[in-house]
């Protein structure tokens, strides 16, 4: 008895074998006829409707594109931004969309954990079969996944991010494109900005210890260059609880101003413990990525109040005078569920968004992924409808937006000075006081006072 | 005399378990498959088995010998640290590299943390090792280290290809699904020998009672840090292949919320059990994608995630304290009625244990006023 047993086990052993047999042989003549590298044609979906000329996630109706980003964890405050982009892409498709197909937008929570973004962003890549990666948030989490997105072939299209790693050199990521102000050059900027304001004073830097606050330490230091002495650079982990013994180091160490590369929440909580329980009223500079109202909701009005940062956009409350911002807050008004804490962030959406749909508009037919990369490399003094300056890209240059102006809170909100600092077409290396240039800001976008 | 004859029906589930796995990344490509089991798959079934050495790791140390680690994440990431240092900047090959952290981290693992956990026990032992992984992504990135670690960037394999003679019939993911999984499955087998002998009944009785185990004349410094040692070489060896499989690690791919879902994966996969570790490692691979899933049918549930890892823990610690590996053996052993009867049981254990915190204690109130001024105290097995 248990002889046949045994033996009905063997051929169903056998029976599984073959056919797994059978299948590895069919797929190993896939893998042969496929392209050299084996890597592009794989990913093509096989059973699924069939995508116009072989390319994934374009049909002749629909464009797939694909984000891993923060829904949830400790920067879902910055979630507002694939939400509104969301709602602009459904908003642009109920139009017909761009160049009669819809835009399918599939965003991932990583919940910024980089091993998640791993996870999800294979996903999208071989389950969704996205045809491009479009402003996926987090540098921790992206380093985790740009090389294989390079190896897949996946167009990388406007992180959410302005670390220099991205777009220092296009030629070793030629398929990546930044969308925030680079760090490096917002540092120079405000170090610029700073020497020419309070030359012989102290400063003092708070910065992230990653690539976001070494970025902007390395501007500064190029932008004060000398004129202002450095009193102190003080890093923080974005697992600390706050930033406060760094605030309190830099008031011993006699800094006369302060510069913070921080987050949202840490940057608030810094600033409250210098204003509120040290009662130091030096003046503060901040890194545009907190230039924003939720800023100055959880620091306290008062406690902000004077503090400077680099902007893009025009500003909310100036909707009555500029259309472009008006519409913006038109979608955003259909669209409770999206969150209004930080018009600075939506905004900012708003430009990314935008500038996807140019590119996919400039982009020549057949929609490949090459002509994608081209038609963003082609995209010369185009202006968003909300930015303050125009977009420049080309194929040694994928770092969109080079312009900020200085901006201001008073009064909780965000207003725009009359300071604005371009490096349009500067690499992140040539960055220096003479390569980062005054220039004038839009007469109808100055509204402080 | 030991028969040598395997069960059959051992035989035959191991052979299709082996089957499965050894043809697992050509599912996809399978005419009745295919509409279930897509290419990503294989990338899934890669990670689960670097999650299975990372529980089996953890399981090692928490659920044999009753150490608990809130730093195991830092092991792992010493351990892809150092796979990556050796690999990317000294070419040593890769599967050395490996082998080469898990013996690394298996040192450092006994030294540094196993000795000083002789003295350090409970919850020290476990803010000890939360010190770990706070401080690790900050030693990374200091002046000096960060010229082999590349401070916060991080090191990525820019050319992995698999080798020669692979090449013909497997494309890269399944070259890694391959060899990650092989090494999985023989570590896992080398674990489940350590834990059923003389040196994982050692640590069992270390873990019930250590001076209980020193009675019985176990060297208890020494197993202690054999545990750690032992636990590390596996976290190791795992941190490794994640390096492998992802191609890229950085100070912040594993971090403090890592750790604590390996704590959470093997208390609901089960403690001290090799299927538990399994069963762990599965919540590991799917718990993301089920999130999301829930999501599109409850669109809270996105923004819930803490809730529903810490609503599970709690339902699995009340329902089954052996994790599903329990539940699994209750089944084995007594069909579905068995575990629906030992869940039964856990509730009605429950609410006797609740009836008796709202019993009132000492003589019956007088009156309902009474019974008001007098709340019933929440120490149930306090003696007033």
């Amino acid at each position: 008895m248990q002889k046949s047993t045994f033996l009905r086990i063997v051929l169903v052993l056998l029976a599984v074998v073959l056919v797994g047999a059978t299948a590895c042989k069919s797929s190993t003549k896939k893998a042969a006829t496929s392209t050299p590298k084996g890597t592009a044609a794989k990913v093509t979906p096989k059973g699924t409707s069939a995508p116009s000329g072989n390319v994934p996630g374009v049909t002749d109706t629909q464009v797939t594109l694909g984000t891993h980003t923060s829904i949830t964890g400790p920067i879902a405050a910055y979630n507002v931004i694939p939400k509104f982009t969301k709602a602009y892409f459904d908003d642009l498709n109920a139009k017909g969309g761009v160049n009669n197909r819809t835009i399918n937008y599939i965003e991932k929570d990583d919940a910024y954990n980089p091993s998640q973004a791993v996870e999800l962003t294979r996903q999208l890549v071989e389950q969704d079969h996205i045809f491009a990666m479009f402003n996926a948030l987090g540098t921790p989490n992206h380093l985790q996944v740009v090389d294989y997105l390079k190896e897949q072939g996946v167009p990388d299209m406007f992180l959410a991010t302005g670390a220099t790693e991205w777009v220092k050199d296009p030629s070793a990521r030629p398929m990546v494109f930044g969308s925030n102000p680079n760090y490096e050059g917002e540092g120079v900027a405000l170090g610029k900005y700073i020497a020419a304001n309070y030359a012989g004073k102290k400063v003092g830097v708070v910065y992230q210890n990653d690539d976001f606050g070494l970025d902007g330490l390395a501007g500064l230091k190029i932008g004060i260059a000398g004129k202002v002495t450095l009193a102190g650079s003080k890093p923080y982990e974005v697992t600390d609880p706050d930033i406060n013994s760094q605030v309190d180091q830099l008031k011993s160490a006699g800094a006369d101003i302060v510069a913070f590369w921080a987050t949202p929440l840490f940057l608030a909580g810094g600033i409250k413990h210098a204003r509120a329980d040290l009662n130091w009223k030096v003046p503060f500079f901040i890194s545009s990525v907190s230039v924003n109202e939720l800023t100055a909701t959880i620091a306290g009005a008062n406690n902000i109040e004077g503090t400077m940062g680099p902007v893009a956009t025009y500003m909310a409350q100036q909707a009555d005078k500029h259309p472009g911002v008006a519409a913006h807050l038109q979608l955003m008004s259909q669209h409770p569920d999206i969150g209004t804490y930080a018009p600075a962030l939506t905004l900012y959406a708003q430009y990314v968004a935008e500038l996807m749909v140019e590119t996919l508009k400039t982009a020549k037919e057949p929609l490949t992924r090459a002509s994608l990369v081209k038609a963003a490399e082609s995209i010369t003094n185009w202006t968003c409808s909300v930015c303050l300056f125009p977009v420049n890209l080309s194929a040694t240059d994928h770092d969109p937006a080079q312009a900020i102006a200085i901006g201001v809170f008073q009064g909780g909100q965000v207003k725009i000075t009359n300071k604005a600092y371009s490096w349009e077409g500067v690499k992140v290396a040539d960055l220096s006081p003479d390569t980062v240039k005054e220039i004038p800001v839009p007469a109808d976008a100055v509204n402080a006072q | 005399m030991p028969s040598f004859q395997l069960p059959v029906a051992r035989v035959f589930w191991l052979g299709l378990l082996g089957a499965v796995l050894v043809l697992f990344p050509f599912f996809h490509t399978w005419p009745l498959l295919d509409g279930y089991v897509t290419q990503f798959r294989t990338f899934n079934a890669t990670m689960f088995a670097v999650w299975l050495l990372v529980v089996l790791s953890m399981n090692l140390l928490t659920g044999y010998s009753g150490q608990i680690s809130l730093g195991h994440a830092a092991v792992v990431l010493v351990g892809a640290f150092t796979t990556a240092i050796f690999s990317q900047r000294f070419n040593v090959p890769l599967p050395l590299a490996i082998a080469l952290a898990g013996l690394f981290t298996g040192v450092v693992g006994g030294v540094v943390i196993g000795i000083p956990a002789v003295r350090l026990s409970g919850p020290y032992l476990a803010i000890a090792t939360f010190a770990l992984v706070l401080s690790l992504p900050q030693i990374l990135k200091i002046g000096g280290i960060n010229n082999y670690t590349h401070g916060a960037l991080g090191i990525g394999i820019h050319d992995l290809q698999p080798p020669g003679f692979a090449d013909r019939f497997l494309d890269k993911s399944e070259w890694l699904y391959y060899t990650t999984m092989a090494t999985a499955v023989f570590m896992t087998a080398v674990f489940w020998n350590i834990t059923h002998s003389r040196i994982g009944r050692a640590f069992v009785a270390l873990r019930d009672s250590e001076i209980g185990a020193e009675q019985m004349g176990v060297n208890v410094p020494f197993y202690k840090a054999l545990a750690f040692a032992l636990s590390s070489f596996y976290a190791g060896i795992a941190g490794g292949l994640f390096f492998m499989v992802q191609a890229f690690v950085g100070p912040e791919s594993l971090g403090f919320f890592d750790s604590i879902l390996f704590l959470v994966a093997i208390v609901i996969g089960g403690l001290a059990s090799v299927l538990g570790s399994v069963l762990g490692a599965l919540f590991l691979t799917f718990q993301v994608e089920a999130i999301t899933r829930l999501g599109d049918v409850f669109s809270q549930a996105k923004n819930l995630r803490g809730v529903i890892y810490g609503g599970a823990l709690v339902i699995v610690m009340l329902l089954f304290p052996r994790g599903f590996a329990g539940a699994v053996q209750a089944f084995q052993s007594n069909g579905p009625r068995g575990v629906w009867r030992s869940i039964l049981a856990r509730l009605s254990s429950l609410v006797e244990l609740a009836k008796s915190y709202a019993a009132p204690r000492g003589p019956a109130p007088a009156s309902p006023d009474e019974a008001r001024r007098q709340p019933p105290g929440p120490g149930g097995s306090s003696a007033s």
